[in-house]
């Protein structure tokens, strides 16, 4: 560099061409002199966006149901399909709605009405068939809203929407955008956390759901595994002492500087920074996945798997000690609701793995304390067909999936507890009252947490991204 | 291409106009000069005024043409204009064959000419811009002078809304004194009374106000009010219509109204600039930013502090993932910013009963997690007159039943959690009982359920 060293700056090749486009105009002198201008702004590791108004959430738990649960057997009751259980469903009903690949050969659409019965709970009367005994108990901290809907058809493209706002992948998913727009709470851990129930088979589950797209690549969800190894390649290998390593990292951070100052890459300083925090995690992540000092009763709470490492159970225990700790958000990702056919037998599985966990963390939060800045979302990608799939017998049937009506519920921040929103028709097939997109609902996330959707974006390619995309309306209705 | 040539008058047209100021202007200056040069740039002058005026005659008859013009400002402003071109041509064709009589009528030719000029371009404009262009001021929305800023809890519909409208657009006929129609608008009772079989307002009944029924008439209709001068608007109407269909109250506050419809809204927000959008606690309060020193020395102390919303002075404060430990003096630090905390975390860390009066000095303290922690009861009691609190949480402490009975004097608290301490059931019960508006959170591992 020498003589021209005064023009140095911390430029990567995509500001240098985004700049020098402009015209050599559009270089400000400002930026030229003080490379600290832009430096901040590209090493976003600290800096962050804050959010645009006091938010009612600092965290969030998301609860993915990954394969689609089936609403008509957990919450949304619909008589109707068992008082004409067998008979076809009218063509008014589906109104020419194209079918999966998987049904679309069926010669006819029995109804299939819940081997399931339902009951009202809480002071809310909210549904909940007899497959959740114990989130029934909490009815009164949760919200419904039974007329989600989705644009896609099938779990890849759906599940990418719902988790990144867009069907194609290659977008930042929604724990990315909080951790680029909220910044870190507990610099020792990452923003978003990912836990995923081990050995559950069904709809595969890619890193991009938690991807950081074209966001910088700190804010992407770390997964935490169970087992020996709960981030892959952060233990040191074996024979290296924590010393060895603290001053091999003192050493490699000192070539690193003069990297840094021969070319002026800004990625070296971020790349700097992560080796730091993973060595900071070395000490702070065994600490959180300890859970042995959990006291009994609290393992009665979160149900007989919670001592198994890697269970649903497990993953909703370590969900909490993780945002008690800071973390913004945490995403449990429960595979296996994918449930074409044996419905009965299957969905039942299910909610024995997952439905005395989620009372157990809705009600550990609460009592904690936690439930009043903490979010909690929970459902899939999509919803599942009044019909059958297959053949429908006394004992047993499947369901297909549905993209025009699901059923979720939120708890916590600035929900409105004990309230069903939105409403299908007797088939449960259409909606007929309050609608609510995927981009709705992601509005409405980002409300809670503090952002106006609108303005959460993130130049790239030559245009602004959003998580909503060009739509998303934050659905008043259901906040506090 | 007869398009072309009508719509290149406004182009035209001013040309004319530079030329005979040009013109007038050297004809001026050079009355004294008798060099021939000098009286042909004058001919050249008053040659070019004669030539533009034409073209932007028949440019402008071109565009008449077209059909879209017509009316009296049409008809002046050609006859006008028709008027420069053949005075400018005689006073070109004059000056150019020196005709003698000329000298003695040049000063009142180009007087005319200028008269004309003046009358020509009024009109144009008039009809390009609409009439009364010249002396229109562009009109704001005028904000009412509200008594408690941006809060549309006092406003009152009548009082401050439609009884303006009615004094600018009915009291000059409807006033004591002179109540034409028998309908006088400045008392209650005058509105309230009938008007030739129906009162001016019928509370709750559109149908049968007399004052809604007459300003909506179509305008051409002889009954049709006001007779003269400007109608109501839309938005005057709309709002008339919602304050009458809602009862006619004459002192009642827009804050009580159950329901403001959406249209009603966006008409207040248009044309009064009211704010509908319901404010938070936090931007309601105004408070001085921290200064930068500050929130550095306290992050140079192991304290996060951000501010909970981007610009915001309200900071929150916690010491996630910075040590358990928390010292006498790292306490004291946090009243560099006392005023500026709302949201203090200061739970898992070994910080004592001296943090009460600490808190005490945050008068903006709305959350306060102490969960995890050795305090007690002595903070609880610091506590007693604060006004802000809304949330505290104390699970996990060494609070007892005089700790919570304290806690209970905060008026402003809303949701207290006290799990894992060692208050008794039976104070939760009857705290419970004299503070219903409290939502006190305790052990809920083993609540059974209800069904």
């Amino acid at each position: 560099m020498g003589h021209c060293g005064q023009f140095e700056n911390n430029y990567s090749r995509r500001d240098f061409l985004r700049k020098t486009s402009l015209g050599l105009g559009a270089l400000s002198l400002a930026s030229l002199l003080d490379p600290g201008l832009l430096a901040t702004n590209q090493m976003s590791g600290t800096g962050m966006i804050g959010p645009h108004f006091a938010p009612k959430a600092k965290r969030m738990i998301y609860l993915f149901q990954s394969g689609g649960p089936a609403q008509h057997d957990l919450f949304d009751y619909k008589p109707l399909l068992n008082k004409m259980n067998g008979q076809e469903i009218p063509e008014s009903i589906v109104n020419g709605q194209r079918f999966t690949g998987m049904t679309a050969g069926q010669a006819s659409f029995p109804l299939a009405g819940s081997h399931f019965s339902f009951k009202k709970y809480g002071q809310s009367g909210a549904l909940f068939s007899e497959l959740m005994p114990h989130t029934s108990r909490v009815a009164d901290d949760l919200a419904f809203i039974k007329s989600m809907h989705t644009d896609a058809i099938n779990h890849d493209p759906a599940a990418t929407l719902i988790l990144t706002g867009s069907q194609l992948s290659g977008r930042p998913s929604l724990g990315a955008w909080l951790s680029y727009g909220l910044g870190s709470e507990n610099r020792n851990l990452p923003d978003f956390v990912v836990l995923v129930t081990k050995d559950k088979y069904g709809q595969p589950l890619y890193s991009r759901l938690w991807g950081n797209g074209f966001l910088p690549s700190h804010h992407q969800g770390v997964q935490f595994r169970a087992g020996k190894n709960p981030v892959l390649f952060l233990n040191n290998p074996p024979g290296v002492t924590d010393s060895n390593r603290a001053s091999q990292l003192q050493y490699l951070n000192k070539l690193e500087q003069i990297n840094l100052k021969e070319t002026g890459d800004p990625e070296i300083e971020a790349r700097m920074a992560q080796y730091e925090m993973a060595f900071r995690m070395q000490t702070s992540v065994p600490e959180i996945m300890s859970v042995e000092k959990e006291p009994e009763y609290i393992y009665d709470m979160y149900g007989p798997d919670a001592k198994i490492p890697g269970t649903y159970a497990a993953n909703a225990l370590l969900a909490r000690r993780l945002v008690e700790k800071g973390v913004r958000s945490v995403q449990l990702y429960h595979q296996g609701w994918d449930q074409h056919g044996n419905l009965p037998a299957a969905i039942t599985t299910q909610c024995k793995e997952t439905d005395q966990p989620t009372a157990a963390l809705i009600t550990d939060l609460k009592q904690r304390g936690l439930l009043e800045d903490t979010l909690v979302v929970w459902g899939g990608e999509f919803g599942r067909t009044s019909y059958t799939q297959g053949q429908l017998s006394a004992t047993n049937y499947g369901r297909d999936h549905h993209p025009k009506c699901f059923t979720i519920f939120m708890a916590g921040a600035g929900i409105k507890a004990g309230i069903t929103y939105g409403k299908t028709d007797d088939f449960g097939y259409n909606i007929i009252e309050n609608p609510v997109h995927i981009h709705d609902l992601q509005a409405t996330i980002l409300h809670l947490m503090g952002f106006d959707h609108k303005q959460l974006s993130y130049k790239h390619q030559g245009r602004r991204y959003r998580l909503t995309d060009q739509f998303g309306t934050v659905v008043k209705d259901i906040l506090s | 291409m007869q398009h072309l040539i009508g719509h290149l008058h406004p182009l035209v047209v001013h040309l004319p106009i530079g030329f005979i100021i040009l013109a007038i202007i050297t004809d001026w200056y050079g009355r004294n000069n008798t060099q021939e040069r000098f009286g042909n740039l004058s001919v050249f002058l008053w040659l070019l005024v004669a030539l533009s005026s034409i073209s932007a005659v028949i440019t402008g008859l071109v565009l008449i043409d077209s059909g879209h013009y017509e009316g009296l400002n049409v008809f002046i402003h050609r006859w006008t204009a028709i008027g420069i071109a053949v005075i400018s041509s005689l006073i070109f064709l004059c000056k150019w064959k020196s005709i003698n009589y000329f000298k003695h009528q040049e000063i009142s030719m180009k007087f005319l000419c200028v008269v004309l000029l003046i009358i020509a371009g009024h009109n144009g404009g008039e009809i390009t811009h609409g009439s009364g262009y010249l002396s229109l001021v562009p009109q704001k929305a005028q904000p009412i002078q509200w008594n408690i800023a941006h809060s549309i809890d006092s406003i009152q519909l009548y009082k401050d809304i439609l009884q303006p409208v009615f004094e600018s657009k009915c009291i000059r006929c409807h006033e004591e004194g002179d109540e034409r129609g028998r309908l006088n608008l400045q008392s209650q009772e005058g509105m309230l009374s009938d008007v030739f079989g129906d009162p001016g307002i019928m509370p709750g009944d559109l149908s049968k106000s007399e004052i809604f029924k007459r300003v909506t008439l179509s305008q051409g209709h002889e009954k049709f009010m006001p007779p003269s001068g400007p109608a109501l608007t839309y938005a005057e109407i709309r709002v008339l219509e919602f304050w009458i269909s809602e009862g006619a109250s004459f002192t009642g506050l827009l804050g009580n109204q159950e329901q403001i419809p959406k249209d009603i809204k966006n008409i207040l927000t248009i044309n009064y600039d009211l704010d509908f959008e319901e404010k938070s606690f936090y931007d309601r309060l105004t408070v001085d930013h921290a200064s930068e020193e500050d929130i550095r020395t306290l992050q140079l102390s192991d304290y996060n502090v951000k501010s909970i919303a981007a610009d915001h002075a309200l900071l929150d404060v916690n010491k996630t993932g910075l040590g358990d430990k928390i010292s006498k003096n790292q306490m004291e630090q946090l009243l560099r910013i006392k005023n500026q905390i709302t949201w203090l975390d200061l739970s898992q860390t070994d910080v004592t009963d001296e943090i009460g009066e600490i808190l005490l000095q945050m008068p903006n303290l709305t959350k306060l997690k102490l969960q995890n922690t050795d305090v007690g009861d002595e903070v609880a009691r610091n506590l007693i007159n604060h006004k802000q609190l809304k949330t505290i949480n104390l699970y996990d402490t060494k609070l007892s039943d005089a700790g919570l009975l304290d806690l209970g004097k905060i008026t402003s608290l809303r949701s207290l959690y006290i799990w894992q301490t060692n208050v008794t059931n039976a104070a939760v019960e009857e705290l419970k009982s004299s503070r219903p508006d409290l939502k006190i959170v305790g052990n809920l591992s083993t609540t059974e359920s209800v069904e």
